[in-house]
């Protein structure tokens, strides 16, 4: 089947290896029976029994984004922004898909390139948009307008495109970040933080071994050691 | 559908009915009842079909009798698979040859791995394994088609090996038996067959190798695949290649 896709693209999953994920699409609509060789372990394991990959033809969902929309603080002219879309999970395509990014209306903010195109592919389900305020005299507190996000070419991924809307929102003061630890045990770690502003939350979680600075600096392999042996010789697991 | 007074005359038609691809004789029965209770009916009877005539002279092949089979293996999903006909050709047939194709019909429990297979195929008279009267061998559909290299011997027993079988993916009724069938040169129309009841072998009973662990795709939360449904360019939901039995694995998505 010469249309068909998969990801990852070289299926090749070696006895004794934890199986991985593997996604299947084909870039033409049927039902194709898929067939799985198996090499080199004599009757270890069996062979694999054909997979039926039925593909249908999708006329009705448009291309969707995680996002519902953005807020955009009004601020002097030239001040930059750029906005984020993740692709919904159960949209993800199998070979690139691109689209231009344009605006709706011209209220005061507009995209640094214009047009943009942005373009999903396995691995990449996220694309930035870099946008500027053109007219602060515009681009004030309720404004609204849309990006719409158009295929760059005919295609059967999606049914259409898509909008997001853009809402001028007022300007943001200095954020002030709160943090309140509660408690920790072995497997666990629990704390509240709070930001006065809206934003993103990124967390960053490390293990140390404080009672030996070295082993901080070891291996997974060599960590791997170290739990097999009886004598715990410089490395307290626990 | 309606009530009909004793004695009454009347008239039922049967209409769809897909003709049989062979016919041997029989008879049709029939059963009055005025109840869904099967243990008592009011009447029964039987007739015999008015136009079995005509379609014994045009569905009743001459019979090619198989009489010894073999097969390499009977564990399911085994590849490289080979199986042998033992077939006697009658004198009464007519000539067959150069033109004309010899086709192998696989029993349905292959459905689903007869379009990957890659067979070998050879066609000798009994004991005689260095002429091979066929050439090529492809599939079409469910069955094995082998063109003739040269003019058969009528009157002589062949026998027909088929290498590169993969054998049925699940354990299914051995009840269907391979057949062969030869056919004019046309490759459309049949002249000559087998038929199951006249061959005097029966069908490996397929069972997993009790060396093998089996291998299948699964889901992340351990459900068994064999089917995937997906939109153009859209990429599926994520399936596994993994052993049975499922519970013993975990998947972590």
């Amino acid at each position: 089947m010469s249309s068909l896709l998969s990801n990852p693209s070289n299926i090749n999953l070696l006895a004794g290896q934890n199986p991985y994920a593997i996604q299947l699409s084909a870039l033409t609509s049927g039902v194709n029976f898929l067939y799985f060789t198996k090499t080199g372990d004599g009757q270890y394991y069996s062979n694999l029994p054909p997979l039926i990959l039925t593909t249908s033809k999708n006329y009705f969902t448009s291309v969707s984004f995680v996002e519902t929309g953005f807020k955009l603080p009004i601020n002097a002219v030239g001040s930059l922004y750029n906005v984020m879309v993740t692709l919904s999970l159960s949209l993800t395509p199998m070979s690139q898909v691109s689209f231009t990014v344009t605006l709706s209306s011209s209220v005061g903010v507009s995209l640094k390139t214009n047009p943009t195109v942005i373009s999903f592919y396995p691995g990449n389900t996220i694309a930035t948009i870099a946008l500027y305020i053109n007219d602060a005299t515009q681009w004030i507190v309720g404004q609204t307008t849309n990006l719409i996000f158009t295929p760059t070419s005919n295609t059967t991924t999606y049914a259409s495109g898509s909008s997001l809307p853009l809402t001028a929102v007022a300007a943001p003061s200095a954020p002030i970040i709160t943090f309140t630890y509660l408690s920790a045990t072995l497997n666990s770690l629990s704390f509240n933080t709070k930001c006065s502003e809206e934003g993103i939350f990124v967390y960053h979680l490390s293990r140390s071994f404080s009672y030996n600075s070295s082993a901080c600096s070891l291996s997974v392999s060599q960590m791997g050691y170290w739990l097999t042996q009886s004598a715990l010789t410089g490395l307290r697991v626990s | 559908m309606g009530t009909y007074a004793a004695g009454t005359s009347f008239t039922i038609t049967v209409t769809g009915v897909t003709m049989p691809i062979n016919y041997n004789s029989g008879t049709f029965s029939f059963i009055f009842d005025a109840d869904n209770n099967p243990t008592n009916i009011l009447a029964a009877g039987t007739f015999v079909d008015t136009i079995s005539s005509s379609v014994l002279s045009i569905q009743n092949f001459p019979t090619i009798n198989i009489f010894a089979f073999s097969q390499s293996s009977s564990y399911l999903r085994e590849n490289n698979v080979k199986i042998s006909l033992t077939f006697y050709l009658p004198t009464t047939l007519t000539s067959i040859g150069l033109g004309q194709s010899l086709f192998l019909v696989m029993p349905a429990t292959y459905y689903d791995v007869q379009r990957f297979l890659s067979p070998t195929c050879t066609l000798n008279i009994l004991g005689n394994t260095l002429k091979n009267y066929v050439s090529t061998c492809s599939i079409q559909g469910m069955r094995i088609k082998m063109p003739f290299l040269d003019n058969l011997v009528l009157g002589s027993t062949y026998t027909l090996t088929v290498a590169g079988i993969i054998n049925p993916t699940n354990p299914t009724s051995n009840e269907y038996r391979y057949s062969i069938e030869i056919t004019d040169t046309t490759g459309t129309s049949i002249i000559a067959k087998s038929y199951a009841l006249n061959c005097n072998y029966v069908m490996p009973i397929f069972t997993a190798n009790p060396l093998t662990i089996i291998l299948n795709y699964y889901k992340s939360d351990n459900t068994l695949v064999t089917s995937i449904n997906t939109m153009a360019n859209i990429m599926s939901s994520s399936v596994y290649i993994a052993p049975l039995p499922p519970a013993n694995v975990s998947i972590i998505n």
